[in-house]
């Protein structure tokens, strides 16, 4: 292939990959992108056609009118929306220049843009697809340069040499991808820094369509462009204890308020004159700690925060306690109602957080009567909705009471109701098609739901039969990785469930959602996709405390290194006799076809550090070094090489 | 060393792409590929500059041009132990050709001995020196061009361009041209007219053969020339005439000379700063090339070129000294 053929091929594939990125961040649907796929794989068929004055007029009208479809569209969201419309524009832009390029000019816009896309959907993107298709960009990136250097505005290069220029490309790539990553392991920097317009560089996600993540509040509505998205949260590492011992359930806010259609957080001030019903959370030291005096410790986990939009300590809710780690600042955590933690930092900041929590083992709920004389903290969560959204609710709630056996205790009854619940109504994904749009028409039969209806009916229903509840809102995952030591939470596994508050255990979680997430699937294909999801994840959350503890492993290293091969004798001997043949086979490769006389000829003027000029003969070039200040030994060294150069050559 | 066109815009963009990581908060990702940015810059200049440690490179004498001709200067490469790869020659013209400083020559592939050819476009008649040579390479990622001068003196620091030589339709000979272009001037003041005959001599040129006369004789006889010199040519170049003339002059002598060289004959020329006979055994060609290449105008009051027989031919036809 001749080099401005490779070079287009280059372009081509930056393209692509550059679309690639812009899927992946999800900013534009596929009906978006695929003409431009089609348009960019199109580009050698209509190579010909870029000289013709009306095919750039209509390539200039298309752009004009995608430029001003997506203005029209990004004018009715915030800011965010405007950034990744301006991602598909730059994507189209790429497109268009691959289509309009001709051979006289130069691709240097296509080469920055590929980058500056590269680097915006790295901010908007932490799938594990990222890396996969940065990979694939890097030595197009690399090949297209190299390419595109030697042609420059010159002749065009022959297949041997572009080839060539094509091998080397790809080594320098290696070269470059190796670099960066010991610098991103290695360069000491403040993991922590700000940034210095991180406060006007908030974009809100709230108003870009709707993407399933944690949330502070739940409104019950039928939602339209709704994005589900695995971008890991956190991890939680396994320190002690057994994974079953780890509820699946990871609290972040609990909603004690409702009008029976959206639930919000109760008013903190009603809860404190009332006494309070959570325990709360008090510093000792390095660890926050709230009293459940009595409850035995089930598991210690670690947890590491990944999203930079979580402001909220995850956990589940028998944590009795949390021991600050790498990036958390103790003046920034602000205990809330229910027992939740909410970390007090700006949007966007994305720090490197940790902490550790023992979970406690929960009492189980078993008894309580549905209508006992409540605790005045208690109130506030009891009380029931009045408005009208909650009228299929009340019958239902009462015909449910007429049924139920005489004496039921309170356990039994929300038992029965979520069991109801999960028997009677279809769970649909968010934004699927034939969503309820409220708690009535989802209690009717009519309309299936997700999480939040299952929760708040649930919740409705048991305050209108007088038992203390709340909603929560969180995550819930069972995605443990193969081992079993590591659970990753994903935006994908938010979650809202019920808290109910039984009389002699407290507080515990009732889940009435029949719905597991897609992602907890345990095929090859996704337990591949999450061991390459959690290394990923540990990359994109690197902090201080992860370099201390890899340079740690690598002082340790030889020592561990040295005690393995002493450990097993035979496979380190058979690996270094591997290694030495090795070696010996590449000297010989790299030796085949020259004579010795030669190499020992090359070899000595290495050693007497000169250089053959350009059309020197040895007797030359000896004559040169006699004339320069070659140390003695060596000029008798070359001499004797030159002589048995020439006497092999010319004598033999 | 320093950034190429490409470089600077590169540079911008990189200034502009560190400028948005330290207004944003910290993020891994970011610098990640800030970090592949850096590199990918620390790298090219390691990389340009080792592309180009070792190689060395020299011209091959640059012979004399016709003004409005092209020509190729060649050079020849040394790239020692590794392949090296969008090397190329560089010369600076003094002064600069149409807005173009540079000329140059790549190999796309070097690995031990290479040449290459550059070729410089047609240039008015003048001696154009090379202001300076070098080998240059920005390769991999064309963001830093190194440079290392290689030497250009003597025959090889300058282009001589001398003046393009008049037509001459038949002429195979310096005296041939001379009685052609000269004979188109019908009898000017000092043409050259038909001097005799003379018996044929040894070394003599078959087309100076007089083939009538020697049929009538029975034997081979040859036309001499007034103005010429034996087996030589002779000629008087004024410069105290008007640029016109002159060029036309100069014209006439580059024919002259070109022809006299390729049949190896010998030709003196007598001028203002210039009293010599070139060709074989006597001063090079190029020597006279050169004069013709920077031959200018002098004052009608100047010197008159060196007092020579009137018998030799004097161009111009007619000098404003009279």
């Amino acid at each position: 292939m001749q080099g401005s053929r490779a070079l287009r091929a280059c372009l081509l594939g930056l393209v692509l990959v550059d679309l690639v990125f812009v899927q992946l961040t999800e900013a534009a649907a596929l009906e978006w992108l695929v003409p431009l796929y089609a348009l960019t794989l199109c580009s050698p068929l209509l190579a010909p056609l870029r000289g013709k004055l009306a095919y750039r007029v209509l390539w200039n009208a298309a752009v004009l009118s995608f430029f001003a479809l997506l203005v029209r569209h990004a004018s009715g969201y915030d800011l965010r929306f405007v950034l990744q419309d301006g991602l598909v524009l730059a994507a189209l832009c790429q497109v268009h220049l691959l289509n309009n390029l001709r051979d006289e000019q130069r691709p240097d816009l296509l080469f920055f843009n590929s980058f500056l896309i590269a680097i915006v959907t790295g901010y908007l993107c932490h799938d594990v697809a990222y890396p996969i298709a940065f990979l694939a960009y890097a030595p197009l990136f690399v090949c297209g340069l190299q390419l595109y250097c030697v042609i420059g505005e010159g002749a065009d290069v022959e297949p041997r040499a572009t080839r060539r220029i094509l091998v080397d490309g790809l080594a320098r790539s290696g070269v470059l991808l190796a670099a960066t990553m010991l610098v991103f392991l290695f360069w000491p920097r403040d993991f922590q820094r700000r940034g210095l317009l991180a406060g006007r560089l908030d974009f809100s996600s709230r108003a870009a369509g709707f993407e399933v993540g944690f949330s502070e509040s739940l409104e019950l509505e039928r939602r339209q462009n709704v994005r589900i998205s695995d971008r890991v949260v956190m991890t939680v590492a396994l320190l002690e204890g057994a994974r079953d011992d780890v509820p699946a359930l990871w609290r972040g806010a609990t909603l004690g308020a409702t009008n029976g259609k959206d639930w919000w957080p109760a008013d903190a001030r009603e809860l404190v004159s009332a006494g309070g019903a959570d325990e709360p959370w008090s510093w000792r030291g390095d660890d926050l700690v709230r009293g459940r005096a009595g409850h035995e410790r089930s598991a210690l986990v670690s947890v590491e925060h990944v999203d930079p939009e979580a402001n909220r300590l995850f956990m589940p809710l028998g944590t009795e306690r949390l021991r600050r780690g790498a990036g958390l600042v103790p003046e920034r955590v602000f205990a809330e109602q229910g027992g939740t933690l909410r970390y007090g930092i700006p949007l966007r900041v994305r720090p490197a957080l940790s902490y550790e929590l023992a979970i406690g083992r929960d009492v189980p709920a078993a008894g309580g009567e549905p209508r006992a004389a409540l605790p005045r903290a208690l109130a506030p969560y009891a009380v029931a909705p009045r408005s009208r959204h909650v009228a299929e609710a009340r019958d239902l709630a009462a015909k449910l009471a007429a049924a139920a056996p005489p004496g039921e205790s309170q356990h039994a009854l929300v038992a029965r109701l979520c069991a109801y619940l999960g028997s009677r109504y279809a769970y649909l994904r968010p934004g699927a098609r034939g969503a309820a749009a409220s708690l009535d028409e989802f209690l009717a039969g009519d309309a299936g739901g997700h999480c939040e209806f299952f929760a708040s009916a649930l919740g409705t229903l048991l305050r209108l039969s007088g038992i203390p509840c709340r909603l929560a809102t969180g995550f819930r995952s069972s995605e443990w990785d193969t081992e079993g030591r590591v659970l990753t939470i994903r935006r994908a596994h938010a979650h809202a469930w019920v808290e109910v508050f039984d009389p002699r255990a407290g507080w515990y979680a009732v889940d009435p959602s029949p719905a597991v997430s897609a992602l907890d699937g345990p095929g090859l294909w996704t337990r591949l996709r999450m061991a390459a999801s959690k290394a990923w994840a540990r990359l994109a959350s690197f902090n201080a405390g992860s370099r201390d503890a890899l340079l740690a492993w690598l002082v340790r290293l030889p020592q561990r290194s040295e005690a393995w091969l002493r450990a097993h004798p035979l496979p380190s001997g058979l690996g270094g006799a591997a290694l030495v043949l090795g070696l010996l086979a590449w000297r010989r490769r790299r030796n085949a076809g020259v004579a010795p006389v030669v190499r020992r000829y090359r070899r000595t003027l290495r050693r007497a550090r000169i250089e053959r000029l350009p059309g020197e003969t040895p007797r030359e070039l000896l004559a040169r070094a006699r004339a320069s200040r070659v140390k003695p030994e060596r000029l008798a060294a070359l001499q004797a090489a030159t002589f048995d150069h020439e006497r092999s050559r010319y004598a033999a | 060393m320093r950034p190429t066109r490409f470089g600077f815009k590169g540079l911008l963009f990189y200034l502009a792409m560190s400028g948005a990581f330290l207004a944003s908060p910290y993020s891994n990702l970011f610098f990640l590929l800030i970090a592949f940015l850096t590199l990918h810059w620390a790298l090219g200049l390691f990389w340009t500059l080792r592309n180009l440690s070792g190689v060395s490179a020299e011209l091959a004498p640059i012979e004399p041009a016709p003004a409005g001709a092209g020509q190729l200067v060649r050079a020849r490469l040394h790239a020692p132990r590794r392949a090296r790869f969008e090397l190329a020659v560089e010369l600076e013209l003094e002064p600069a050709l149409d807005g173009r400083r540079r000329l140059r020559a790549r190999a796309d592939v070097a690995h031990g001995d290479v040449e290459v050819a550059i070729g410089v476009p047609p240039l008015p008649r003048g001696i154009h020196r090379l202001s300076r040579a070098c080998v240059a390479s920005s390769y991999p990622f064309g963001l830093f061009v190194a440079r290392r001068p290689i030497a250009a003196d003597g025959a090889n620091g300058e282009l001589v361009v001398f003046p393009a030589p008049v037509e001459t339709a038949a002429a195979r000979s310096g005296a041939d041209a001379l009685s052609e272009i000269l004979g188109q001037g019908g009898g000017a003041a000092g043409a050259v007219q038909p001097a005799g005959l003379r018996d044929h001599r040894d070394g003599d040129e078959p087309r100076a053969v007089h083939w009538r006369a020697s049929a009538r004789r029975g034997a081979l006889v040859v036309k001499e020339w007034e103005g010429g010199v034996g087996q030589g040519l002779e000629l008087v170049l004024d410069r105290r005439c008007d640029s016109e003339a002159l060029e036309q002059a100069l014209s006439i002598v580059s024919a002259v000379a070109l022809l006299a060289r390729e049949s190896k004959e010998v030709l003196a020329v007598h001028s203002q700063g210039l009293d010599a006979t070139f060709g074989a055994e006597q001063r090079p060609w190029r020597e006279l090339l050169r004069f013709l290449a920077g031959a200018e105008v002098l004052d009608t009051l100047g010197p008159a070129p060196p007092p020579v027989s009137p018998a030799v031919t004097r161009l111009p036809a007619v000098s404003r000294a009279g």
